[in-house]
């Protein structure tokens, strides 16, 4: 995977286009996200904008969502993690076979394997130098497979609804996994864009070396984005759970893959530094509200992965060919 | 030539500790030392294991998969990476199956055709869109998968068992085609020029680019033979199993990865030898073949696949630090 050098004359530009330019790609994920509101507002003719379909795109959305935000993190410090989608299936069948010892006993225990899990991706990358494509890939195998082993194969059910918190699902008519994810996004987003920490991960994303070399612990910005998304799923498993009533050892490659595109989408750069948990949720709508309005005016359901390849493959065009104007 | 090509000059590599000596053999050769222990293992564990017809199944297994772990492996040497063979392989058995009453040398042509063009389309977005392979795969993924699932409603397309065509499914015969695939690809990589320039790509584009290869052009190739090598599996698996299901080879473009590490290549690119490409398969078959026969949760194979990626990368990237500090 190679990175190419810019040339030197590409700075001639005067700083107003440049600044004009910034302004552009800062908001231009909110602008898509507006233009695409009205435009599904219009085509299902106002069906869209009725806040029942609101709410079922958010729940909808909100495993992928809260794995998405985990995602971002990994993303920013030019890394990757293919493992989330496994270590959600992993915490999922864990909370639901220790689901006889009460609801909270279950969550922690799933949540501790997930952060546990995370927590070994972390030392491969940072101790064991092995890259993050290959550390997570390996997390995946292994996480997938103690899925299957725990479970022997087979999906398992709830024996009894376990609500979110204090006894409720909903508050009125809103669902508190959506609730969840927020809160989620949230922290990650005041870790951040509010914290040293935050900027220590995108200055590691953004140059690992002069991060480095200006005294940035980069490995501990690295542990701890691998440790974070271990969280995210975590709280994924919980949400499944809650939204499903059951869960299968089987259900984590698609959300893997479902992971990753909100956060290009989202415009964050696949080399770290650029971007961030915003734009994500933005990524994580507009890919929402699409398969949204193609079921509306149904369009067959089935061309719908191939239209969110194409999306992919254009925005990351734009955006690399932007950052190279740049 | 050597499979090194450009990295570290083999002479570069000359040691002074007996320790780095161990490791460099280690690395050289850790899929031939991880099959060799297994399949001890394996012996010793059961008396099935080391039987013709075990390990035949143990081949047959691992010829499906082998032919797409071919084409990933090609791509990996590039430095670049495949996400899309699994659901390619779906959509060339989807256009495979359907074209089949047409005739079978038209399927065969069909699937191949549509295998080529899509992973010529991935290379060129990689190449001209300077898309990150990553990505311009993660898209070709799911286009693939989507046209998959289109191409008939959603649906099975079911073939005829007794059609000559079935044949091709039965036995030893993918085995055979296996055998056939690595043979092309070994004449390609050590008797033709763009063989030694898929290597010498993977070790570094911009130098292979200024010294006059058309590194675009071998990149654009490398995703075209994957998107074959995807075809050549989408339509065994049609054969086998009489059925093409827009579902196939869900997750197979991880397992082929996995397969290619495990056999020694490395993901940045540039080494990595042919015969780790079919002994990681060999591998991951084998192992999940023992744990069966000894009555083991066969899952566990997964978790020792995950170990054995990390540790072979570890020992590799342990070694490369030991080369830099020494130069």
């Amino acid at each position: 995977m190679t990175q190419l050098v810019e040339p030197i004359g590409s700075r001639e530009r005067t700083v107003q286009t440049v600044r004009l330019r910034g302004w552009g790609s800062k908001y231009a994920i909110w602008i898509t996200l507006a233009v695409l509101v009205v435009a599904a507002e219009i085509v299902s003719k106002g069906v869209f904008l009725d806040g029942q379909n609101v709410l079922n795109i958010l729940a909808q959305n909100s495993v992928a969502g809260t794995l998405a935000v985990g995602q971002t993190l990994v993303i920013l410090t030019a890394g990757i993690d293919l493992s989330l989608g496994s270590i959600t299936a992993l915490a999922s069948m864990v909370v639901l076979l220790m689901q006889a010892h009460g609801s909270l006993t279950a969550r922690l225990a799933g949540i501790g394997v997930a952060l546990a899990c995370g927590l070994v991706n972390g030392l491969l990358v940072t101790k064991g130098r092995v890259p993050p494509f290959v550390a997570t890939l390996g997390m995946m195998q292994v996480a997938l497979g103690l899925a299957y082993v725990v479970s022997n194969g087979y999906p398992i059910y709830e024996d009894k609804h376990a609500t979110l918190l204090f006894g409720l699902d909903k508050v009125g008519p809103v669902p508190l996994i959506i609730g969840v994810w927020a809160i989620v996004a949230v922290i990650a987003w005041v870790i951040t864009r509010r914290t040293s920490y935050g900027a220590y991960v995108y200055a590691t994303g953004g140059n690992e070396r002069a991060a480095r070399v200006s005294g940035i612990r980069t490995d501990r910005a690295k542990l701890f984005v691998y440790v974070f998304a271990g969280f995210c799923a975590g709280v994924a498993a919980i949400i499944w759970i809650n939204r499903l009533g059951y869960s299968a050892p089987n259900i984590g490659a698609s959300l893997t893959l479902g992971s990753i595109a909100p956060v290009f989408v989202g415009g964050t750069s696949p080399f770290g530094g650029v971007g961030g948990v915003a734009n994500t949720i933005g990524g994580v709508l507009i890919m929402g509200i699409l398969i949204n309005v193609m079921v509306l005016v149904g369009i067959n359901v089935n061309i719908q992965q191939a239209v969110e390849g194409v999306i992919i493959l254009a925005v990351v065009y734009m955006f690399i060919r932007q950052q190279r104007a740049r | 030539m050597t499979t090194n090509v450009a990295r570290f000059p083999r002479e570069a590599l000359g040691s002074t500790s007996g320790m780095r000596d161990w490791r460099r053999l280690a690395v050289e050769y850790n899929a031939w030392i991880l099959i060799v222990l297994l399949a001890a293992v394996g012996t010793a564990v059961t008396p099935i294991f080391f039987t013709v017809s075990n390990l035949t199944n143990i081949l047959e297994q691992s010829s499906i998969i082998g032919v797409l772990a071919l084409g990933q492996f090609l791509v990996i040497l590039t430095g670049g990476i495949d996400l899309s063979v699994g659901s390619m392989m779906a959509l060339t058995a989807m256009v495979g199956a359907m074209a089949m009453p047409t005739g079978s040398p038209i399927a065969v042509v069909a699937a191949v055709a549509v295998g080529g063009v899509l992973g010529m389309i991935s290379g060129l977005v990689v190449v001209r869109g300077k898309i990150p392979a990553f990505i311009a795969t993660f898209g070709m993924m799911a286009i693939a998968r989507g046209l998959a699932l289109t191409a008939h409603g959603g649906g099975a397309v079911n073939i005829s068992m007794t059609s000559r065509f079935a044949q091709i499914g039965k036995g030893t015969f993918p085995i055979a085609i296996w055998a056939v695939a690595v043979l092309i690809v070994y004449v390609f990589l050590r008797r033709m020029r763009t063989g030694a320039y898929i290597y010498a790509v993977g070790g570094n584009v911009e130098a292979t680019r200024v010294s006059g290869v058309n590194s675009g052009g071998v990149i654009v190739l490398v995703y075209a033979i994957s998107g074959v090598c995807a075809a050549v599996t989408g339509l065994i698996f049609v054969a086998r199993s009489g059925v093409a299901l827009p579902t196939y080879g869900n997750g197979y473009e991880l397992q082929t990865i996995a397969a290619v590490i495990v056999g020694g290549a490395n993901i940045m690119g540039g080494e990595g030898k042919l015969s780790g490409a079919v002994i990681g398969v060999i591998f991951m078959t084998m192992l999940s073949n023992i744990l069966d026969l000894v009555g083991a949760n066969p899952f566990w194979s997964f978790c020792v696949i995950g170990a054995v990626l990390w540790l072979a990368v570890m020992l590799r990237s342990s070694l490369d630090r030991a080369r830099l500090d020494r130069g």
